[in-house]
């Protein structure tokens, strides 16, 4: 990913939007998303929220420079800051690529593949990221289409399985509302991500079309809860993967699984994910270190990802570790609200003294 | 030539090409002579006139030689008597309304003279003077103008390329009668000399993209230029892919039909196939039958190619993940039928499919390069022998060949595309043999991306697709009526993605 690749904002909230859409299908009501209690209420508050920070996070990063939350290459904040952002970006790299390691392995192969899996799924990332930035986000929209019909597909193999009888709507106190919707808020790296791509979209998004973005990925996180609670009921919470579960109920006169249709927006999804945060952390770590970008970070980063998928794919408590932390809402405060802050202010004082 | 290269593959280095003609008519005949190693093609006549010597210069074979001795060789006998220095003979004689030619040009340097010559142009030198007067009087045999046969159609015109590279001018030129039309000629192969001509129209094409694509034939340093192939990936984009942004064609109405959309065409002297750029990946689902056709059949067949273009590359890998890894997924009622047929083999199903694949590949290669009475015969050999023993013996099951049977039709759906697709097809085979469904997926999305990340000219090869332009739609897989279609045209230079445009 170097400077000349320029995409459109469209482009970009389509990209965005496929690699939040991985966190959709691996919903799960009590684990997921961070432990907490999430509902179609907490969603669509949490919807709210996201774009409130997305907006503040926008104007945080204007600078003289243009448009982006880190300062402007050369000094020691500029370093500090791509460190943090790479912590970022590898950290959602690999909570990633665990995630999908981990339903592969559970769900579709057994354990004897995780190895398998997780190396050729992080070199198919690499792979992606080569590709550049350009063919991620035109690949993005052609995978954007095959997904609206995969789950087209999926929702109509579905249609019988729904139960009205499952819906429940849980009012949840005050309290415990705000809590889903933070945790919801809290995992989302796309909003850091939105803001690290700035500097390689051709204009400046809007807020209407930061506002569909976030709109799109609320709704669609209901959707695909609703259709979980209508097919699963009571029974998805207990499940690890219940969107999966709720699929392999799916089907037709003639095609009687549908398992096949969401294993290729699992992987879809997963790679796409995988690659744009791939991306955005190798070129951080290039910038970090004042080096221009070249296809060795990628793969460098990707060794990481692989080496330490792998270790956590083994050690669930450390994953657990892990997963607490960005339910902790790091990514969302440090991210799109904090470090550009500091930037802005910091920009601010040089502007005056210049 | 690269430091290290092998003594066994050093590039001979052509003669200097730039040395003017000399004065005395001895002198030139000796060097023409010489840099041709006294060739016994070459055929140098000599001639006095007034006591001036005279040289007519040919090649065997390349010069009509009724035209030669009816319109050259009687003027040559009839000069006046007071022309009697070599400057005023050639002056005479290329003064025009004495010798007739069809076309006629004036050379000072060797390498001219030859190269001329060797296009089939009469070389005159009078003695006394530096310079020599070349005629076209080209009589060389060469194969008509043919029905393509790699691009058969059903209705339009049934002409294609040949390898005579002014026959192939003349049909895009009566096609397109604009004065908009610009031929350029330049040359490659550092020894063959070889004529490539660049047609664009003006005004219409990129005049960045023209000189882009002059800049890279001009990079070619291949010692012989025999087919326009030769030049292709010095003409496509950098990326590595089994995909290529430069279109081939046979057809001239097919290159005056991109020309106005305003890409450039190359065509090389002695090949029948002209290339195309930049090149869509949507166009290799179109054809020229699809505007003659109405609307609807148009659509129709070309949702037919796309469909037929992803079962000849993931149909095989499709089929052994799902009875290698993932027999759940097949319906009750074929399970018995896929998984006993895979039981009763001896082979595993990676195996098996990749065996039949490769006797698929060697018949049809086999087929492909012998003449064709005996091609049948390998077809027979192929298809009833080997296919029907195989499967009475328990070799091969009965669904692979249903398998086999399907991707190879669909795979001549789309003739454009049968190197990428036969490569696709067998890695599919592997993934899906070694990682199932994921595997199988995992490689389709790399392909996607790896496609979309290809541009040609500055024009991505996945346009309009992605970068989607709904204002194209209505020509991409659905092609809309000539009433809508006649509105505007399109311009690859404004297809959103291409350099400088909004995607």
């Amino acid at each position: 990913m170097d400077g000349r690749d320029k995409i459109s904002v469209s482009q970009l909230l389509i990209l965005l939007t496929l690699s939040r859409f991985f966190s959709l299908v691996a919903y799960s009501p009590q684990a997921l998303e961070g432990g907490g209690n999430i509902t179609i209420l907490t969603t669509l508050v949490s919807g709210v929220v996201q774009y409130l920070a997305l907006m503040l996070g926008i104007f945080f990063c204007r600078r003289s420079t243009g448009l982006s939350p880190l300062m402007a290459p050369g000094g020691a904040f500029f370093r500090v800051q791509s460190g943090i952002y790479w912590l970022f970006s590898m950290a959602v790299c690999v909570h990633s690529a665990t995630g999908f390691i981990s339903f592969m392995v559970t769900a579709i192969y057994d354990y004897r593949y995780t190895w398998v899996v997780a190396l050729t799924f992080v070199a198919a990332g690499a792979l992606a990221v080569s590709q550049g930035l350009e063919g991620l986000a035109r690949g993005g929209g052609i995978l954007m289409v095959l997904l609206g019909l995969g789950c087209g597909v999926i929702a109509l193999g579905l249609w019988r399985q729904y139960d009205w009888l499952n819906f429940s709507y849980r009012l949840l106190p005050a309290a415990e509302t705000a809590r889903g919707a933070w945790q919801a808020l809290a995992m989302n790296g796309e909003m850091f991500a939105l803001l690290l791509l700035l500097c390689y979209v051709r204009g400046a998004p809007r807020a209407a079309s930061c506002a569909g973005w976030v709109g799109a990925v609320t709704l669609g996180s209901a959707a695909v809860q609703l259709m979980t609670m209508l097919t699963l009921g009571a029974y998805g919470a207990m499940k690890p993967f219940p969107v999966f579960t709720a699929v392999t109920s799916a089907g037709f006169q003639v095609f009687q699984r549908l398992d096949s249709i969401f294993l290729v927006i699992w992987v879809v999804l997963g790679l796409v994910r995988l690659s744009v945060f791939l991306a955005l952390a190798s070129s951080l770590s290039a910038g970090a270190f004042f080096r221009p970008w070249k296809a060795r970070w990628v793969w460098g980063n990707a060794a990481l990802v692989a080496a330490a998928s792998l270790v956590l794919s083994g050690r669930m408590e450390w994953l657990e570790t892990l997963h607490k932390a960005l339910a902790t809402g790091v990514l969302t405060i440090g991210g799109v609200l904090l470090l550009p802050a500091l930037g802005w202010l910091l920009d601010a004082g040089r502007r005056k003294k210049g | 030539m690269g430091k290290t290269a092998h003594p066994a593959y050093r590039k001979p280095e052509p003669e200097d090409g730039g040395k003017l003609l000399g004065e005395s008519l001895e002198e030139n005949v000796v060097e023409i002579r010489r840099r041709l190693g006294n060739t016994d093609d070459l055929m140098i006549h000599r001639h006095t006139a007034n006591g001036v010597g005279m040289a007519v210069v040919m090649f065997d074979g390349l010069v009509a030689n009724a035209l030669v001795s009816d319109f050259l060789f009687r003027p040559l006998t009839r000069i006046p008597a007071g022309l009697d220095t070599g400057p005023k003979i050639h002056a005479y004689l290329g003064g025009g309304g004495v010798i007739m030619a069809g076309e006629q040009k004036e050379v000072r340097t060797f390498g001219e003279l030859l190269s001329i010559t060797m296009s089939g142009f009469v070389v005159v030198l009078v003695d006394g003077v530096r310079a020599g007067i070349a005629l076209g009087y080209q009589g060389f045999k060469s194969r008509g103008v043919g029905e393509p046969s790699a691009e058969r159609n059903l209705r339009g015109s049934r002409e294609g390329f040949c390898e005579v590279l002014n026959f192939n001018m003349g049909m895009i030129r009566r096609r397109l009668r604009t004065p908009l039309l610009t031929v350029e000629s330049v040359t490659a192969g550092t020894l063959s000399n070889t004529i490539v001509k660049i047609f664009y129209l003006r005004g219409v094409a990129s005049p960045k993209m023209v000189q882009e694509v002059k800049r890279r034939i001009g990079k070619v340093k291949i010692s012989v230029v025999l087919d326009s192939g030769y030049l292709q990936p010095f003409l496509d984009g950098k990326r590595l892919s089994l995909f290529s942004g430069v279109g081939v064609t046979e057809r001239p109405d097919t290159v005056c039909a991109k020309l106005g959309e305003g890409r450039v065409a190359v065509m090389v002297e002695g090949t029948p196939f002209a290339l195309i750029l930049p090149y869509l990946f949507v166009e290799h689902f179109q054809s020229l039958d699809d505007y003659i056709h109405r609307p609807y059949f148009a659509s129709f067949v070309r949702l037919l190619k796309l469909l037929s273009f992803f079962v000849t590359i993931l149909l095989p890998g499709y089929y052994v993940a799902v009875v290698s890894f993932h027999p759940e997924l097949i319906p009750q009622s074929l399970l018995s039928k896929f998984v006993g047929s895979a039981l009763d083999t001896p082979l595993p199903v990676l195996l098996e499919a990749l065996v039949v694949f490769f006797l698929y590949e060697l018949l049809r290669e086999a087929g492909l390069r012998i003449p064709s009475p005996i091609g049948h015969a390998i077809g027979i050999v192929g298809g009833i022998v080997i296919g029907d023993a195989a499967v009475s013996a328990g070799l091969i099951g009965l669904p692979m060949v249903i398998i086999i049977a399907l991707t190879a039709v669909s795979s001549f759906v789309v003739p454009s595309l049968y190197e990428p697709v036969t490569m696709l097809r067998f890695s599919f085979i592997v993934v899906g043999g070694l990682l199932g469904l994921y595997g199988v997926y995992l490689c389709f999305v790399l392909l996607v991306l790896n496609l979309c990340s290809l541009k040609t000219m500055g024009v991505p090869v996945t346009a309009p697709i992605s970068p989607a332009d709904s204002y194209s739609f209505r020509d991409m897989f659905i092609r809309s009526s000539w009433k809508l279609l006649q509105q505007e045209d399109l311009s690859v230079e404004n297809l959103p993605g291409a350099d400088g445009k909004e995607a």
